[in-house]
């Protein structure tokens, strides 16, 4: 039985979309940005498409990673990726991390 | 008996720490004894002493600004959200005693696009998308300048991703001195004279 992947949804609203708000532009194009940033940053790694939300200034990043990496070198790709993305976008930037045994199967065919 | 129940279900209703519960026991717990009523007022200065010295607690001689209606219009792509939050709104102002005049849901607004499904050619075949953008609106009456700062701050640290908010306010401000009397009363009067014609 081979498993689907997911079909990827992109998994951000930011609130630049709605009715008479700016910004749903510069939104989409950050949220590009950040995806192809992940994919690059955890090589092979990334189980599922990083959810991006945004509160007021913060930007949350909630990503599942499977376990290919040690700790150590995990650690050090997250410090990098926060410091640089904050540098970057000049706003404050939290990284939530999931790690998870094995890819998430969407669907068995 | 009353208070307890009271108490109790205060207790369970609110959304607000512990912190803000344990204030209440103090007030209502204790027995209104002679012994213990200087002890009752005690605690009730205590707490006042802990507001002056308190950082974030700042008091000032300016009169307050005073607004008649404070609206929050709240937009959002899923309706459920903002239902929950509307829950939590409400209730927040409740808990702080703030008025709530009206809650009301505005008709949602969609914006449809139409655009083509191929990259090349084959104008026939369109895709077609929409955004929708459901609103509320939550007016709250008769509050002062530091109470809206206070619930608009809470309200919007905890606004959801994808909602965003519109606040206007209504001020309240004395009429200004020289329209407090009509012109007519401070002109001299003049002799009316008869015109003959």
């Amino acid at each position: 039985m081979t498993g689907a992947a997911m079909p990827t949804p992109t998994v951000s609203v930011p609130a630049g979309n709605l009715a008479g708000e700016p910004g749903a532009a510069e939104r989409a194009v950050e949220d590009a940005f950040l995806r192809r940033f992940l994919y690059g940053t955890f090589p092979g790694i990334l189980a599922d498409e990083a959810v991006l939300k945004r509160r007021a200034n913060l930007l949350v990043v909630c990503a599942v990673l499977a376990r290919g990496l040690p700790p150590a070198k995990l650690y050090f790709l997250v410090g990098y990726a926060k410091t640089l993305l904050t540098h970057f976008y000049k706003c404050p930037m939290r990284l939530e991390l999931q790690t998870v045994p094995a890819k998430v199967v969407y669907k068995y065919l | 008996m009353a208070a307890r129940w009271l108490w109790r279900s205060l207790c369970q209703g609110s959304a607000f720490p512990v912190n803000y519960a344990s204030r209440i026991t103090q007030k209502q717990c204790l027995p209104p004894n002679s012994n213990l009523m200087g002890a009752r007022l005690a605690g009730s200065h205590v707490d006042t002493q802990e507001a002056k010295t308190n950082p974030l607690v700042s008091i000032s001689d300016e009169p307050e600004t005073l607004y008649k209606r404070l609206s929050l219009l709240v937009k959002g792509h899923d309706k459920a959200v903002l239902d929950s939050y509307e829950y939590f709104a409400v209730l927040a102002a409740k808990e702080l005693g703030i008025s709530v005049e009206n809650v009301h849901k505005p008709p949602k607004k969609i914006e449809r696009l139409t655009l083509l499904k191929s990259v090349h050619i084959y104008k026939k075949h369109r895709v077609q998308y929409e955004m929708r953008t459901h609103y509320m609106c939550l007016e709250l009456k008769y509050l002062t300048s530091s109470t809206a700062a206070v619930y608009l701050e809470y309200v919007q640290r905890n606004l959801p991703e994808g909602v965003a908010m519109e606040v206007r306010k209504t001020k309240i401000e004395k009429i200004p001195e020289h329209i407090q009397e009509p012109v007519w009363d401070t002109l001299p009067q003049v002799e009316e004279t008869e015109v003959r014609s």
